[in-house]
């Protein structure tokens, strides 16, 4: 049984075909790169995966089990998260209660149960996660004070704090330093097997996808051009030819 | 720090009549804040902690007001079990309104919340037969005394009617506290600081939503029943869209999303103007003209300014 499996999405703006058919299938957990040209719907199919957006047509499973149309809220419960381009923090919280929030439970009973009996949180977890990324000294910052290679870190921490199955990162490494994106790497490097993870990472930092990834998935156009190891990829004539030229 | 602050401030505020023994009107002053902060903490947990805007909040203040009346008066209840059902019966209204209208965008959300008060005090003012038309509901019996262990405590007497409200004052604080240090409250300020984040997260919004916009209303509700056992009426200008606007002036003032806000914002709003006796006018003008000042330097009230006063002190 795959354990994601995209298949035939379309999705258009007005006049603009964003996605064209793409597809793919992941059988297990792992990391798997996502690139092409900007434009080539990489946010759209992500936007969709999660529910942030709704395919024209097209199906997606998780272990089967049709997962396209359900609500944002739905998919993170399954064991989605993501992080955003634009990168997306709550600004005016602190590094420590951003990881914390992501943690915790989002059921609005449980949220309402709180209000009487306010449960545990994982605090120990939430410093030692920002101590792997050398964030330490921030725990007590709001988010909105860290520069955005910062920012991004803790963004993608949170995603790890609740525990996702698949994750979905779009541009983790742009505008990030590279120091900073080195720890990235060890960080995710760690995470994704510790956690049974299947991380798929959409990215235009060639050398930090291809050191990451075991899989390459190449799009253009709004659909698939390729689909192979980074080696594979790197060779490939049509894959030269629109994207890595 | 803060916890000796609290304390500092409800003994004050319990001591109150104490310190100004025969002053009838200081009382009567001190009571009208109390019964303004109340619906106050139902708007700021709506619009300072999760930022949703409501214009027509005192419209459910009014319906927690006319059904305490109601029930004190035709049905005889006391007056805690009438404030707890008028409390119910807003919050029930609020979230029969915030079914279709949540789901509209903020901006046009707002303008409901508008239409939705503007709605509510015409009927408090023409549905003759039930809350008594222009004229309101007068003659609300004043709460029974209250006896514990033998020991009876009048609470009819403005004294002891300025320590009602002083209970009911502070068990909405507490309420407002606990809501927001839960992973309730966290989530209604994800929902402010970034929706689609929040729903990326897990966070059903619409339901996080409907649930704090029903609390909300249901606080403005005892506020309103408050007020109005107070005043011994329910009148529709306690509860119409001026109230409504007075309200959101109220914890734009105090500091929307601080949970002193609805407090401060309060004893400004209510307390000062009638102590320096300004005419209702001027009092109009000037707050206009401190709205404004606040909307430009100091968008989180006056304890957002306070606290970033604080910190520039620190740091120098
Ligand atoms: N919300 C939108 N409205 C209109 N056009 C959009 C929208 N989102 C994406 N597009 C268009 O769809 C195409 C694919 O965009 P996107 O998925 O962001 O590409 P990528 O992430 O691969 O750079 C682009 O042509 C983009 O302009
Ligand atoms: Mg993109």
């Amino acid at each position: 049984m795959p354990l994601l499996e995209v298949a035939a999405l379309r999705k258009r703006f007005g006049g603009v075909v964003a996605l064209d058919g793409a597809g793919f299938t992941i059988d297990g957990p792992g990391i798997v790169g996502l690139i092409g040209p900007n434009g080539a719907g990489k946010t759209t199919l992500f936007d969709i995966v999660c529910g942030r957006q709704s395919a024209d047509s097209g199906t997606i499973r998780f272990e089967n089990r049709r997962i396209d149309g359900l609500p944002p809220h739905r998919l993170a419960r399954l064991g989605f998260a993501r992080s955003f381009q634009e990168c997306r923090t709550l600004n005016e919280e602190t590094c420590l209660d951003n990881l914390l929030f992501a943690a915790q439970d989002k059921r609005l009973g449980h949220g309402l149960r709180g209000i009487v009996a306010p449960p545990a949180q994982p605090r120990d977890a939430a410093r030692a996660l920002l101590a792997t990324a050398g964030l330490e000294r921030f725990a007590n910052t709001p988010a909105g004070d860290l520069s955005f290679g910062q920012r991004r870190l803790v963004e993608i921490l949170s995603t790890l704090m609740a525990a996702p199955r698949v994750l979905l990162l779009d541009e983790p490494a742009s505008g990030v330093n590279p120091t900073l994106l080195a720890t990235l790497a060890a960080v995710l490097r760690e995470a994704a097997p510790r956690l049974g993870l299947l991380l798929l990472v959409i990215e235009h930092n060639m050398a930090f996808v291809m050191g990451l990834a075991a899989r390459i998935v190449v799009m253009h156009q709004g659909a698939i051009l390729a689909d192979g190891t980074p080696a594979d990829i790197r060779a490939d004539r049509r894959v030269i030819d629109a994207y890595l030229g | 720090m803060k916890a000796a602050a609290t304390l500092l401030a409800v003994a004050t505020a319990a001591l109150l009549p104490v310190a100004f023994p025969g002053q009838p009107y200081m009382l009567q002053l001190a009571t009208l804040t109390l019964c303004g902060i109340v619906p106050a903490i139902g708007l700021n947990l709506l619009f300072g902690y999760t930022g949703l805007v409501s214009l027509g909040h005192m419209g459910f203040a009014g319906v927690g007001g006319y059904a305490a009346a109601l029930l004190m008066k035709q049905a005889g209840w006391p007056f805690l079990p009438a404030l707890g059902s008028g409390a119910l019966l807003a919050g029930a209204v609020g979230l029969l309104v915030g079914i279709p209208c949540l789901r509209l965008r903020s901006h046009f959300f707002i303008i409901v919340t508008l239409a939705v008060g503007l709605i509510l005090s015409t009927l408090f003012t023409n549905l003759d037969w039930l809350t008594g038309g222009a004229e309101g509901l007068p003659g609300i019996p004043r709460p029974r005394p209250l006896a514990i262990g033998g020991v009876r405590i009048v609470l009819a007497t403005p004294i002891g009617f300025y320590w009602v409200a002083l209970a009911v004052t502070l068990g909405a604080l507490l309420l407002q506290w606990a809501v927001v240090r839960s992973p309730f409250g966290s989530a209604l300020a994800a929902i402010r600081q970034d929706e689609t984040m929040a729903a990326a997260r897990g966070v059903d919004v619409f339901a996080h939503k409907l649930a704090v916009f029903a609390l909300s209303a249901g606080i403005a509700g005892a506020g309103g029943a408050l007020q109005a056992s107070f005043l011994r009426v329910a009148a529709p200008a306690s509860f119409d869209l001026a109230a409504s606007i007075n309200l959101v002036a109220v914890v734009i003032i105090g500091g929307p999303g601080y949970l002193a806000g609805p407090v401060l914002g309060s004893i400004v709003f209510v307390a000062l103007p009638e102590a320096l006796r300004a005419a209702a006018q001027a009092r109009l003008f000037v707050f206009g003209a401190v709205l404004v000042l606040l909307a430009l330097f100091a968008p989180r009230g006056l304890l957002g300014l306070g606290t970033r006063l604080l910190r520039r002190h620190a740091a120098s």
